[in-house]
């Protein structure tokens, strides 16, 4: 289960409002590639894992996960509290003021709203842990792209850090995966689900 | 009230970093569970971690649901803002 | 080719398999002797620490 502890992972503090860098940086909350769908995904995909190491793997960084969503959350919460009625209606953040003001809502900068579609949770380990390592390459790229707009180091700061603990998580999941190789038949490494099919991953030959 | 916002700054600060490092050895020891100087370096921090929590506790209110403080006529964890609006932040 | 150093690993897989992706495993490794600087660069680990520094620039 969970707690909250009542602090930011890393500090966001944001003293000039700008609606054209909030437009882009929802993508990260509610996007494709954000930390909803990330956080959604490996927590979604523990179930049936039969690896504690694994399972335990998906737990600590789907939470982290959470407390990135929670980054981004009070990121564009900043850059928007203190927007004026011109500020917002010359931008292209209007069309997201008028369904929501400046709350925050989960959807991709281009507006489609966060779904299920977005991330997979497929039941077997190899296929979910190959998913994991590219939902965090493509995190990165996010990242990489939101970087290049950004001439705020107030903004920059957080979104770095958000966008290294992409790389971190990378080689986490990556190195889950070289938990399971050994734990599966080197010869056929597909030749059963170990989530499903109850003769699989004994190292037998 | 200059003092104080320095000292809260300077815990905050070292609960950030000592939970984060905390943190990442977590999700090392995750993937290398027998790697006992990791797991020597994360009791150290993590015990450093709690310490530092407990005196930000006492002196600016609670972060933790499990260490609400010793206030008996205020609910702290209720009335202290939020951490993007000026909170632990 | 030297065969890498997986001191963790029993010796079954051998060399890799084809129709199968390997990332390396972190081994012993190194923290940031100062850990505030490893938290505003967002990882303890010096080896994970890979920065952006692309630029669009003219094309």
């Amino acid at each position: 289960m969970w707690s909250y502890e009542k602090r930011l992972q890393y500090p966001v503090n944001i003293t000039t409002p700008n609606a054209k860098l909030a437009e882009v940086i929802i993508s990260q909350y509610g996007g494709p590639d954000g930390e909803m769908g990330a956080s959604m995904r490996y927590l979604s995909q523990r179930y049936g894992v039969p690896y504690p190491e694994i399972a335990a793997v998906l737990t600590d960084i789907g939470t982290e996960e959470l407390a990135h969503l929670e980054m981004v959350a009070a990121i564009v919460h900043q850059l928007t509290k203190n927007l004026s009625m011109e500020e917002i209606e010359n931008s292209g953040f209007k069309a997201y003021y008028v369904d929501h003001t400046i709350g925050i809502w989960p959807q991709a900068a281009g507006g489609i709203p966060f779904n299920a579609c977005e991330f997979q949770s497929k039941g077997d380990l190899i296929t979910d842990l190959f998913e994991d390592m590219a939902a965090e390459q493509k995190a990165r790229t996010t990242y990489d792209n939101i970087l290049r707009m950004i001439k705020d180091p107030e903004v920059c700061d957080p979104i770095r850090f958000l966008r290294q603990r992409e790389v971190v998580h990378f080689q986490r999941f990556g190195e889950a995966l070289r938990l399971l190789q050994e734990k599966l038949d080197s010869k056929n490494f597909y030749i059963c689900n170990p989530e499903f099919d109850t003769n699989c991953g004994c190292n037998c030959k | 009230m200059n003092q104080n916002m320095t000292e809260k700054r300077r815990l905050l600060r070292d609960i950030n970093v000592l939970d984060f490092t905390t943190t990442e050895l977590r999700e090392y020891l995750d993937t290398h569970p027998y790697d006992t100087d990791a797991i020597s370096y994360f009791h150290r921090y993590n015990g450093m971690l709690h310490q530092v929590t407990k005196e930000y506790t006492a002196k600016f209110g609670p972060i933790r649901q499990d260490m609400p403080g010793n206030c008996m006529d205020e609910w702290k964890w209720a009335t202290s803002p939020m951490p993007w609006e000026g909170g632990a932040c | 080719m030297q065969r890498p150093q997986r001191p963790f690993m029993n010796d079954m897989m051998g060399n890799f398999p084809i129709a199968m992706a390997y990332v390396p495993m972190q081994q012993a490794p190194v923290l940031y002797e100062n850990l505030e600087e490893a938290f505003n660069r967002g990882t303890i680990f010096p080896e994970l620490d890979k920065p952006f520094k692309g630029r669009r620039g003219k094309r």
